[in-house]
């Protein structure tokens, strides 16, 4: 992976000019009048500042960092990565260059250690652009560098699931298979459960009723497939295009987990990275390293999702566009900022 | 078939809070360690004990010193001290007091007619006060980072007295420092948070700090005792010759050999002592050797007291020169009137030079441009501007509201804006979101905000009164109720 870095800048601290000042004072005075303490003190602290800046220059300039990110991320919630740092002499410290400052860790060896990068809003994460900073033995100046790591795999930032009470309709299969869940049918017993309110009387199974002193019901596989598919409108980006899609990936998970067949339609910008800006000055702006969704999309993808993770992948890039899809004969749920709606 | 979710709660308000410890989110604020405070606390004594050594008074530097020590004591042990000083730091405080009741002190002492008031005592507890407040904010890092720095001042200005080892004493306190700020240093990283490392930890890495501050000191104190004794060599010659005075790094011009029976007639001192004649050579470092005339031999030459003495390389003694007159000279013989012409020279240059340099600083402060402000802190100040005209037209934003939940409460109510909740909107990302918002929305809101003031400005006393009154009491009932 190919790695972006600054050079490295200095930055002084609130004593370094009063020190340096100091430094000038005395060594006027000692030229002046010729005093050898005078020159000593002027000339020591000066060094010393010099020493302070070249010691915190080369501490930064010898840090090459590695990342390895999770596979998956949810948007507002922190991420750990794997941090491999090398050529760390002296301690350094490894922040992420966003806005606000996040939490800087401090690396004192060549050892992979785990950090936390802060939360990022729904999106594509290309990059990682970090900041490396140290100071100088006496803390007089701090040296710094943005390393940004471009990554493989762009990391899908997908929404946080939020919590929905969806009446489900009536499942209705649209094809022959053996689904797990499926409605049709009694062919395959899957388990015994003790009953709930709501359970059909049909389904008692008294031989296990008699067994375990309460009433106990059968749960069937069938062999018909149920679809559903889900149509997501995020409207605006920002809160509403997050609570829109999260309320689509809540409905996706629980339809998977009923063992349906669930196809996500979304109006999608494209996968293409943007073009990586140059590293600047980490003592200056943060540097942009989320891509999120667009305003308005240019293509649907309307792909059929089998795990959590897909359905996350999908969401992180939908955006407010139209929904150009084939006609489906299973169930069509839309997902929208004003609710749900089944067809 | 159509089955619609009951209706959803807005989601931005009740959005779970992420996991995340706002708390981390800046720059730690280190406390300082105990050992870190006792080094500070050195530096600081140390420069008041030369100050009053200076003077040859001792007490005041004992009083202060122990009054400094009692207020960061005090800090230390009892909690809620620092929470004084968060808006300013001892150091400020501290002196302001002192000068202040000092001050006051002139002015009652002048006003009663007592000048006792204003005696060495009076102003000395009025720097002892000073003092308490200084130490009772002795705990933050970043703060006591300055006082080395300020405790260098004093240190130079001491060493123009030229009496005593000065050189020594200087860079004692440069070694305290360096040695106070590294302390202060290792403290600031212990306040960051430590990786997660996934193997097994460096074993030497608590010794990365000493290294730093054995290399800090050495070449520090190296180069600076290089470049004093370089720039203080006046050549490279062996001798002085044509000088009747000679300088020494300790007695300077002040060593008169006249005194001491050596004649200046020729190119070096020379003199006789109990029949064997002797010349005195000065190496460039300014030590004086003796020379036997007559062997060629040659011996150091040491002032012990007010003595000259010459000892060979076993330390026994060769030759002892005494003043010729017997008495010292600086004792018997009237107080010269003290030169201040080096001093007021160099006080002359210092002045010149801040002068220049708050010159220099004025005119780039004059001529640099003003920052732009950044997308929230302009955003904050649009927010601030919606706030005072809500406030005027009595919908300010209440506690918890939204920016976007008022700009909809005040288009809906006072100001009938149907761009008002737009502008809300933008704000909102501007606060919150990940993109600033670009110069065109900057203008553009700013433009509402300015039309929406114009078009609506403040009602008046009567009309706020009966807005008020209309609250109070409810629409009036219609006619037909």
């Amino acid at each position: 992976v190919d790695r972006l870095e600054s050079r490295v800048h200095l930055k002084r601290s609130g004593i370094t000019g009063g020190l340096v000042v100091l430094g000038l004072v005395a060594g006027l005075i000692g030229l002046l009048a010729d005093g050898r303490p005078q020159m000593a003190v002027g000339a020591a602290v000066l060094t010393a500042v010099v020493v302070d800046a070249l010691a915190a220059h080369f501490t930064v300039a010898s840090v090459q960092l590695g990342l390895h990110g999770p596979p998956e991320a949810v948007a507002g919630e922190p991420t750990e990565w794997v941090l491999h740092p090398r050529g760390v002499r002296r301690p350094v410290v490894v922040s992420p260059a966003v806005m606000p400052r996040s939490p800087r860790a401090l690396v004192r060896a060549d050892v992979p250690a785990l950090v936390t990068l802060p939360p990022t809003p729904r999106g594509l994460v290309h990059q990682v652009a970090l900041d490396v900073t140290a100071t100088g033995p006496v803390g007089l100046y701090q040296a710094g560098r943005r390393v940004i790591v471009p990554l493989a795999t762009p990391l899908a930032v997908g929404p946080a699931r939020w919590p929905v009470a969806v009446e489900w309709p009536r499942p209705r299969a649209v094809g022959f298979g053996l689904t797990q869940g499926a409605p049709l049918g009694d062919d395959l017993v899957r388990s015994i459960r003790p009953y709930t309110r709501g359970d059909e009387r049909r389904r008692i199974h008294w031989r296990s009723t008699a067994h375990h002193g309460r009433l106990m019901v059968r749960e069937h596989d069938g062999t018909g497939v149920v679809a559903v598919r889900v149509l997501v409108e995020p409207g605006t980006t920002g809160p509403q295009g997050d609570y829109a899609t999260g309320m689509a990936a809540t409905i996706a998970d629980e339809a998977l987990a009923r063992g349906w067949l669930v196809q996500l339609v979304t109006a999608d910008r494209g996968h293409a990275g943007p073009a990586s800006p140059a590293p600047t000055n980490p003592f200056k702006a943060p540097h942009p390293v989320v891509v999120p969704a667009g305003p308005v999309a240019t293509t649907t993808r309307a792909e059929r999702v089998t795990s959590t993770r897909a359905v996350s992948h999908q969401l992180a890039t939908a955006a407010q566009g139209p929904l150009l899809a084939p006609p489906w004969p299973g169930l069509t749920c839309h997902v929208s900022p004003a609710g749900v709606r089944w067809t | 078939m159509d089955v619609s979710a009951p209706p959803q709660p807005p989601p931005p308000e009740e959005a779970p809070p992420p996991p995340w410890r706002a708390a981390r989110l800046v720059v730690p604020e280190a406390d300082a360690s105990a050992t870190s405070q006792v080094a500070v606390y050195l530096v600081a004594v140390y420069a008041v004990g030369l100050v009053t050594w200076a003077i040859d008074v001792l007490w005041p530097g004992v009083v202060l010193a122990a009054v400094l020590g009692g207020g960061a004591v005090v800090a230390a042990t009892v909690p809620g001290v620092r929470r004084q000083f968060r808006h300013a730091p001892g150091l400020v405080l501290g002196p302001i007091l002192a000068v202040g009741l000092l001050v006051l002190l002139g002015v009652l002492s002048a006003v009663t007619g007592m000048g006792g008031l204003f005696g060495p005592v009076g102003a000395m507890a009025c720097l002892a006060a000073g003092a308490f407040v200084v130490g009772l904010d002795w705990c933050d890092v970043a703060r006591l980072r300055a006082v080395p720095v300020l405790a260098g001042l004093p240190v130079v200005l001491v060493s123009l007295s030229d009496q005593g080892p000065m050189l020594v004493f200087s860079l004692g306190w440069l070694a305290l420092a360096v040695l106070a700020l590294w302390s202060l240093e290792c403290d600031q990283r212990a306040a960051y948070v430590d990786v997660r490392a996934l193997g097994p930890a460096a074993t030497d890495g608590g010794d990365v700090g000493s290294r730093d501050l054995a290399g800090a000191l050495l070449v520090a104190m190296a180069i600076g005792l290089l470049f004093a004794f370089s720039a203080s060599m006046p050549s490279c010659s062996l001798s002085l010759p044509g000088t009747d005075r000679i300088s020494l790094p300790s007695v300077g011009e002040r060593l008169d050999l006249s005194r001491y029976g050596f004649r200046l007639d020729g190119d070096l001192p020379e003199i006789d002592h109990e029949g064997v004649p002797y010349r005195l050579h000065t190496t460039p470092s300014g030590h004086m050797i003796l020379e036997d005339l007559r062997t060629g031999e040659r011996y150091p030459v040491f002032q012990e007291g007010d003595l000259l003495v010459a000892r060979d390389r076993n330390g026994e003694v060769v030759a002892v020169f005494r003043p010729v007159d017997g008495d010292p000279p600086d004792d018997a013989a009237p107080s010269e009137p003290r030169d201040w012409s080096g001093p007021l020279r160099v006080l002359g240059v210092l002045l010149a030079v801040g002068a220049l340099t708050a010159l220099a600083w004025w005119l780039w402060r004059r001529r640099r441009p003003p920052a732009p402000p950044s997308s929230r802190a302009w955003a904050e100040q649009q927010v601030r501007r919606l706030d005072r005209l809500g406030d005027r037209h009595g919908e300010g934003r209440r506690a918890a509201e939204t920016v976007a939940c008022h700009t909809r409460r005040l288009a809906a109510g006072p100001l009938p804006d149907e761009r008002l909740p737009e502008v809300g909107r933008v704000l909102s990302d501007a606060l919150f979101g990940p993109n600033p918002p670009t110069m065109a929305t900057r203008l553009w809101v700013e433009q509402v905000i300015d039309q929406v003031t114009e078009a609506h400005p403040a009602p008046g006393r009567r009309e706020r009164r009966r807005r008020a009154s209309t609250t109070l009491t409810g629409p009036p009932p219609s006619s037909g109720a």
